[in-house]
């Protein structure tokens, strides 16, 4: 119960990227989840596995990503598709971006 | 006290009537707070709003709400690019803000005024899941809620019996809720 109770990471151990460098224009978007509080690490899990159809597995895997590592890559595609991704972590509560993968 | 559980394609649960009013004044609060002309600065549970959205009249929206628990609801989709950011906040701030109303009304729908035994489609219970992790969102970001606050059992946060210390303890209840019924949601 208390680690399913666990928030992921606070923010502010979150890295900042750099998105200075030159970035391919071939090369495909991610879409990543950052760590936050507040947000269920069972929540989460069930996000990962409703949204993208990922077994308990790999959603478990992603979610244990962004609480040890501050973030996770759970998606990847075309710019627009990467955009309605964020769009729907959004809409399910989790915090997420895109950007191009380099 | 909140009990969920699976029934078939369903999942059954049980509300105390204080805890379905409380439930109901924190969603419908977090439900104003996104729609066209609800307030961007209130607390949850610090007023009632039943008027009917017009998301007609929604404005454009180009920047990051200045209010942290807002922000937290609708973040920034691009990182570090602003233009990029600014953009995509335009084409779907509000659609965002209109799909988190509608899960807010969802569970209003499904929720006895007086608490008691309830049954949720699936769906409706997934909507349960979505609004509560909402108003979680903004008490967290409220409370200022951090890893070394659930860590330390929430330090001063949980002293005394001040509106911080009831709003932190409202706080910890709803994650409880969210967390039962997500095992229901699974079983």
């Amino acid at each position: 119960m208390i680690g399913a109770m666990s928030p992921t990471l606070a923010p502010d151990r979150v890295e900042r990227t750099d998105l200075d460098e030159q970035v391919d224009p071939d090369q495909p978007w991610i879409t990543i989840v950052w760590n936050d509080p507040v947000n269920l690490m069972s929540y989460v899990v069930w996000v990962f596995q409703k949204l993208f159809g990922y077994d308990r597995e790999k959603a478990t895997r992603l979610m244990l990503d962004v609480h040890h590592k501050g973030r996770a890559v759970v998606s990847t595609g075309a710019r627009e598709r990467m955009e309605l991704d964020v769009s729907r972590l959004h809409a399910a509560g989790l915090w997420a971006t895109l950007r191009q993968d380099r | 006290m909140t009990a969920f559980w699976r029934s078939g394609d369903t999942v059954c649960a049980v509300l105390d009537e204080s805890e379905a009013q409380l439930v109901r004044r924190l969603v419908t609060d977090v439900r104003a707070m996104l729609t066209p002309d609800g307030s961007s600065h209130g607390v949850p549970g610090d007023g009632a709003f039943d008027g009917v959205p017009d998301w007609s009249q929604a404005p454009a929206a180009v920047s990051a709400p200045e209010d942290p628990a807002m922000a937290r609801l609708l973040p920034d989709g691009y990182r570090d690019d602003p233009a990029a950011a600014a953009e995509l906040r335009r084409l779907t701030e509000w659609s965002l803000r209109e799909a988190k109303s509608q899960t807010a009304q969802r569970l209003l729908d499904s929720l006895p005024d007086r608490g008691g035994s309830l049954t949720l489609d699936l769906p409706t219970a997934e909507a349960w899941l979505g609004a509560l992790n909402d108003v979680r969102l903004v008490l967290g970001t409220r409370l200022e809620v951090t890893e070394d606050t659930v860590r330390n059992e929430a330090g001063g946060l949980r002293e005394g019996d001040g509106p911080v210390a009831v709003a932190y303890q409202v706080y910890c209840w709803l994650g409880v809720v969210q967390d039962e019924l997500l095992s229901a949601v699974w079983d």
